[in-house]
This record gives structure tokens, C-alpha cells and sequence, in this order.
């Protein structure tokens, strides 16, 4: 079953009196439990794409389905509903609230989720299991500024995933790691999505991570390569 | 608890703002509450000082009258008596609103006999009664105050200067000695030979059966406060006032006639014209003898009710605690349904300049305090926007990963009003904590006219009561909201593409 399907996706931005054509008409589609790569080089819509994917962003044309919803003519509020329960993200630099511990970050998209019914216990017991598994057990009463970049990375994986989402997005997740740290993070990305079924979509220029990847979609000037 | 304790750690995270805009809350509400209580303290000061110890809070007065301004009026115009003072008298007696009440007398006289023209602003009472429903606001510097029967002229201080200056002698007392303690600079200069004098000629001015009369000085006074603003207000019996007014006495009224004028007064106009007799010389009933009866100088025997004559106004005391645009409209109801000609004024009305003056002052005071918070609200505002955009990672990403706009608006707003709510806060309570201080200690205008007025007496008390700390609170939270609207706009408005952009 697909969770993510593009049609004829198109997103234009205007840079002064021209438009830059970010997607030129992206047609895709992600089963679910699919450990897809998005790669290319730098400016080919990569980040644009995943963006609109995980309902951030608005295409200029085209549909965009989420479980087989179009989410295009969402609501402000629905789109973030939707990204609270299906979606989880994984940026590439800025990821955590500054003033909470890796625990509190972690519990934050479970706390906002009030419908769950979830006791306060039963959310420290997710967050510190999700902690545990990404090796962070040690860490997870230190702030943010105290952690290292894999750590918080690590810390962003966790919350990502600390909802139970259908889709987890990842904009460059190792970028800014060393290629040890981003590989174990990959890694324990792929242990997820094994274990959980969780689909993950993540964009990378590193061809040496795309060993773990199932499915890769290329992308160039806005348009799929292949 | 989510939302209170990220606002809580963001407050001690940006302590450099958070220490600017607590700052600005902290003295806008320091200053907001100090200007609460001095004008809180100034409104009792006239309340105390102006309304319940010379105007009382309401004025009765004839509905002939075409203007307002009836008490302090400039060159003293005389005002219309006021009818059926017994009437209102007895209605008044039965309201429970109303603590006590005085009918007066008040017009310019003209002191006659001195180089130029010179007035007196003159009120006329029963001066025991003047001094029981005011709480005794006139004390004696030289003689002896007016009692009940007494005729004469109490002068203040400040107008005793005024009239040396002006007519070269020197007010004593009837009876008394010189005192040279208490004489100005000049008249100490014309000793030995300093003229004296001990009462004064004076014509009512501007009412046409107005006569004139001799008044004996009885003493040198001041008001106890606000002199230095009512000192060209003289004092005179009621009896002598309306003498020099031309107005009906109530010695008129007990007015004893011989057996002979009774006898003519009974007689018909035949016994009394139709005779050629009347005018042959030896008999006792000549118009000359008749003349000269009813110019006795002989008063009555029987006691005098001074309530049966006229006065121009009467002046209401209510009880404390009754708001006085309510008891104005009771009273103008209350005269109205018993067809009363009363025009009903409240002590602001009456008393023109004087309350406006201080009215004024107050203005001023207040819309330097919301002059002060406008500044403080543009400042914090543009602070927290800064703050806002400053923060739209922290924003955006809350926003990607499922908070709602409400979340955002809820976290914000319980940053401001904790900072609010600490450095505001602290700002009423040290504030409160000084108008307590300064309370009993008092501040004294020294000499100033213009200190006395917008202090209501001579000592000033700020004062601060409940009501005024809660309105504090309630400004504070009036500018908390509209600094806090803008910047509530913007970090609203951030969406995560704004954070990637950023990025």
C-alpha cells in the first residue's frame, strides 16, 4: 500500500522578478515500510521535495496524498494534526528545544498529543525506552548544548519516532556528523524500520550511505532522474 | 504544565531580555502606583480639606440661579435666595444619604472708607453651626471666635496683609491689644506708629436694597488647611449679612411692636386717613414717633429662629461611602417631586476654578502615567517581537513536529505575564510598600499655592487602598496584553519553512 503518493508535483518560489522552479513535475510513490534515499546535488529540490511531503510546505501544482488522502486543501491546523500523529522529522541542524532535557524533547510531541489519553508515566517510560535504543540512556537528563551532534541527532530520532509515526522524513541526517556517528545513525534508523515497519524517507548527497537504503529516488533540476 | 514550564526556562535562558522588559514593567508599575496613590491622596485631600471642611458635597441653591459656579464666583455676584429653606430643611432631615447640612449666605462686600475700592468674599452662618458640621475648619490667630448671637467680622490672616497693603492700617481684634508677633514685615516697619483699626464699614455690593454697616472685628483667623487658597474668605454672622444685604431678618420676623404701633397696625385706613386729627402735634401715633420706634436699635426679646430668614445656599454633608453622582441625583429628585425651586449642584459644580484647578492636576498626573505605559508598552513590544524572530528555529520546529498555533500563542503569552506578573508585581508592591511609608509621615507643600491645591491641604498623604492596587493590576495587565498582541502576531505567524529558510 502506498503511504506517500506525488502526482505532477510542481513548487514554484519567487526570487525578485523571476520564479525559481524548485519541482518541475515530481510523480512518485512509497510503500509502506520503505527505506527510501532521495539523492542529488546540491539546489536539485531534494529538502523541497521531502517538504512537501511532510505537509511544511505547499506544491504549487499537483497532488500530494497522504494513506491515500489528499492533503493539499488541508487546513492550517489539519496539516499540523497530521504531522503530530503520521509524520515524524528528523532535521539537519536545528532539532531540539534548547530548554528541555533529551527526555523532555522527546516526550514533547507525545505531551501535545492530548487525545492519546496517555499517563505522564507512560510517556517517560516511551521516552526513555526510545532513549535507551538510540544509546542514549545516559544522557537523557542533559540539555541539548550539553550533547554532542550525533547525540542529538540521536535525540531528534527518538522523538521522531517516540509518536508511533507511518512516515519518518530525514533531511541530510548525517550531514553535519562525522561518518562514523552517521553511520550508526543510519544504522539504528534501519533497525527501526525494520522492527517497526515505520517508513523512512531521508535525503542525502553521501553515496556511501546508500547501502541502506531499499529504494532510491534520484532527483536533478527539480525532476526525477530515474 | 508543558507550556508554563518551557515559558519558565525560556525566562531564564534570555535573562539579558528578560531583565530588559522586567525592567521596564518593574518602574511603569512603580510610577503607575505612586501615581495611583498621589492621586488617590490628592482626592482625599480635597475630599477632607475642600468638601468637608468649607463646601460640603452637595450645594442647594435658588433654580434662579443661571450659573454653576455659585461659591467662589469672580467679584462675588450675589446670589438669589433661596426659597422655602424650612421645606428643604425638614426633607433633608429625612434622608438617610445625608450626614448633616448648613444653610449659608455669600456675597462681595465693599469696605468702605479706605482709599479705593476693596472687597470682601463673605460668607454668612451661624458660625457654632459652621464650625459643629465642618469639624471645626476656622481657628482663632488673634480674639475670639464668633458664638451664637454675636455680630461681627472674622478676617483671615493672609486678607489682613492684603488689606494693610492696600489701605495702609493694621486689623485688630475689638478689644484686643496689638499683637506683634504676629504682624508682616511692613506693619513691623510702621511701629510705633502703625495704624490700627478694629472694624470696618462695609456695603453689600451688586444687590440693590444692599445698606451699609459697621462690623466690629471679633477675630483673626485661618483654616486650619488650604488657607493659603480660601484666605479672602471672611466670615460674618448671618444676621449682620443680611442687614448689609438688605435681606429679610429673622429679627424682622420677632420684631416686638409697641401697643401703639399694634394699635395702628389694627386700625382700619378710615381711623387712620379720615381725620384731619392725625396730624394735630402731642399725639403719641406721629409718623416721626413711628419712625423712630421701628429704628430702634432695641433687639428683640423672644428667641430668634435665624431658619425663617434668608439664605443662598445650603451646603449637604454626606455620610462617607455614598457616591456622590448618586445622592446629586437623588436630591435633584427629591426636590423636584416636592416642587421645590432648588437647583441642585455637586461641590465640583459650585466651586468652578477651584475644583477644576485640582481636577486638572490630576488629569495631568494620569495621563503622565499613561504617556509613561504607552512608552513602556512600544518598548516591550518591540522587544519581544525581536525576541520572536529571533527565536523562529525554536518556533518553526515546534510548529513541524505537531504544535498548533495555539501553543505557540499559549507559550508566549505565559512568558510575558510571568515576567509580568514578577518584575509588575514587584513594581505595585514595593510602590504600595512606599505610599505606606509616606502615609502617616505626609509630604508638606511647604508655602506653595500650587503644591496646597494639587495636594488637597497642606500635608500630602499618599495613599493607596485596595481599590487602587487592584486597578494597578489591572493596568498592568491592560499593558501586558497590548505589548504582548504584535509579538504574539509574529511568532504566530512562523511556520517551519520559515525555520528551514532561516537555516
Amino acid at each position: 500500500m502506498n503511504v506517500i503518493e506525488l502526482e505532477n508535483v510542481k513548487k514554484d518560489y519567487p526570487l525578485g522578478a523571476t520564479t525559481v522552479h524548485a519541482l518541475r513535475g515530481v510523480s512518485l510513490a512509497i510503500k509502506e515500510g520503505d527505506f527510501i534515499s532521495i539523492v542529488g546535488p546540491s539546489g536539485s529540490g531534494k529538502t523541497t521535495l521531502l517538504n512537501i511531503i511532510g505537509c511544511i510546505d505547499n506544491a504549487t501544482e499537483g497532488s500530494v496524498k497522504i494513506h491515500g488522502k489528499e492533503v493539499t486543501t488541508h487546513s492550517d491546523r489539519r496539516l499540523t494534526d497530521l504531522r503530530l500523529h503520521t509524520i515524524g522529522f528528523i532535521f539537519q541542524t536545528f532539532n531540539l528545544i534548547p530548554v528541555l532535557s533529551a527526555r523532555e524533547n522527546v516526550e514533547f510531541p507525545l505531551l501535545l498529543m492530548k487525545k492519546e489519553n496517555l499517563t505522564n508515566k507512560e510517556i517517560r517510560r516511551r521516552a526513555e525506552k526510545l532513549l535507551e535504543e538510540v544509546g542514549l540512556k545516559e544522557q537523557m537528563n542533559q540539555k541539548p548544548f550539553e550533547l554532542s551532534g550525533g547525540q542529538r541527532q540521536r535525540v531528534a530520532i527518538a522523538r521522531a519516532l517516540v509518536t508511533k509515526p507511518a512516515i519518518v522524513l530525514a533531511d541530510e541526517p548525517t550531514a553535519n556528523l562525522d561518518s562514523e556517528t552517521g553511520e550508526m545513525i543510519l544504522k539504528q534508523m534501519k533497525e527501526l524500520n525494520l522492527l517497526e515497519k515505520t517508513t523512512f524517507v531521508f535525503s542525502t548527497h553521501d553515496p556511501d550511505i546508500l547501502k541502506y537504503a531499499n529504494g532510491v529516488l534520484k532527483i536533478k533540476d527539480g525532476l526525477m532522474a530515474s | 504544565m508543558l507550556v508554563f514550564k518551557i515559558a519558565w526556562r525560556n525566562i531564564l535562558r534570555h535573562k539579558g531580555k528578560s531583565i530588559i522588559i522586567g525592567s521596564i514593567l518593574f518602574l511603569g508599575a512603580l510610577i503607575m502606583t505612586l501615581g495611583n496613590a498621589t492621586a488617590i491622596g490628592m482626592q482625599k485631600g480635597v475630599e477632607e480639606n475642600i468638601v468637608r471642611g468649607f463646601t460640603g458635597h452637595i450645594i442647594l441653591v435658588s433654580d434662579q440661579e443661571t450659573k454653576d459656579n455659585v461659591l467662589f464666583t469672580p467679584m462675588a455676584k450675589p446670589l438669589k435666595i433661596l426659597r422655602d429653606y424650612d421645606k428643604i430643611s425638614a426633607l433633608l432631615r429625612q434622608q438617610d444619604y445625608v450626614k448633616d447640612f448648613i444653610p449659608m449666605t455669600r456675597g462681595g462686600v465693599a469696605i468702605l472708607g479706605g482709599s479705593g475700592m476693596n472687597f470682601l468674599l463673605t460668607f454668612g452662618c451661624n458660625f457654632d453651626d459652621f464650625q459643629r458640621v465642618f469639624g471645626n475648619p476656622v481657628e482663632a490667630v488673634e480674639g475670639q471666635l464668633l458664638t451664637n448671637g454675636d455680630h461681627g467680622l472674622l478676617i483671615n490672616e493672609k486678607s489682613r496683609q492684603n488689606q494693610h497693603k492696600m489701605q495702609g492700617y493694621w486689623l485688630v481684634p475689638a478689644g484686643y491689644d496689638l499683637n506683634r508677633d504676629n504682624l508682616s514685615e511692613e506693619a513691623r516697619s510702621e511701629l510705633p506708629g502703625l495704624p490700627q483699626k478694629s472694624d470696618l464699614a462695609l456695603g453689600g455690593f451688586g444687590e440693590p436694597n444692599s445698606t451699609d454697616l459697621t462690623l466690629p472685628i471679633r477675630a483673626i483667623t485661618r483654616f486650619k488647611s488650604l488657607n493659603n487658597l480660601m484666605q479672602e474668605i471672611s466670615i460674618m454672622d448671618i444676621e449682620s449679612f443680611r442687614q448689609i444685604f438688605g435681606y429679610y431678618t429673622a429679627a424682622d420676623l420677632v420684631q416686638e411692636l409697641p401697643p401703639e404701633q399694634e394699635r395702628l397696625l389694627a386700625s382700619g385706613e378710615e381711623d387712620l386717613f379720615g381725620s384731619a386729627d392725625i396730624f394735630s402735634t402731642g399725639s403719641s401715633s406721629t409718623v416721626a414717633e413711628l419712625e423712630k420706634t421701628i429704628h430702634a436699635e432695641a433687639r428683640p426679646s423672644a428667641k430668634i429662629n435665624y431658619d425663617n430668614a434668608a439664605y443662598n445656599y445650603v451646603s449637604v454633608l454626606l455620610k462617607p461611602g455614598e457616591d456622590l453622582g448618586a445622592a446629586v441625583a437623588r436630591t435633584r429628585e427629591l426636590m423636584k417631586d416636592n416642587g421645590l425651586p432648588v437647583k441642585v449642584l455637586s461641590w465640583k459644580q459650585a466651586s468652578g476654578q477651584v475644583a477644576q484647578i485640582s481636577d486638572i492636576l490630576r488629569v495631568v498626573i494620569n495621563v503622565f502615567v499613561i504617556l509613561l505605559f504607552f512608552v513602556a508598552v512600544i518598548i516591550i513590544m518591540n522587544t519581544l517581537s525581536m525576541t520572536a524572530m529571533e527565536r523562529t528555529e525554536e518556533f518553526g520546529m515546534m510548529r513541524a513536529v505537531g504544535a498548533r498555533k495555539g501553543f505557540i500563542t499559549r507559550m508566549f503569552l505565559s512568558e510575558t505575564l510571568a515576567l509580568s506578573a514578577i518584575f509588575g508585581g514587584a513594581g505595585i508592591l514595593i510602590g504600595a510598600l512606599v505610599a505606606w511609608i509616606f502615609h502617616p509621615l505626609g509630604i508638606s507643600s511647604g508655602d506653595s499655592e500650587i503644591l496646597e491645591l494639587l495636594f488637597g491641604g497642606e500635608v500630602f498623604q499618599p495613599t493607596l487602598g485596595v481599590g487602587g492596587v487592584v486597578g494597578g493590576i489591572a493596568a498592568l495587565g491592560v499593558v501586558t496584553v497590548l505589548a504582548v498582541l504584535y509579538p504574539l502576531f509574529v511568532a504566530r505567524r512562523i511556520t517551519p519553512l520559515d525555520a528551514i529558510n532561516r537555516h
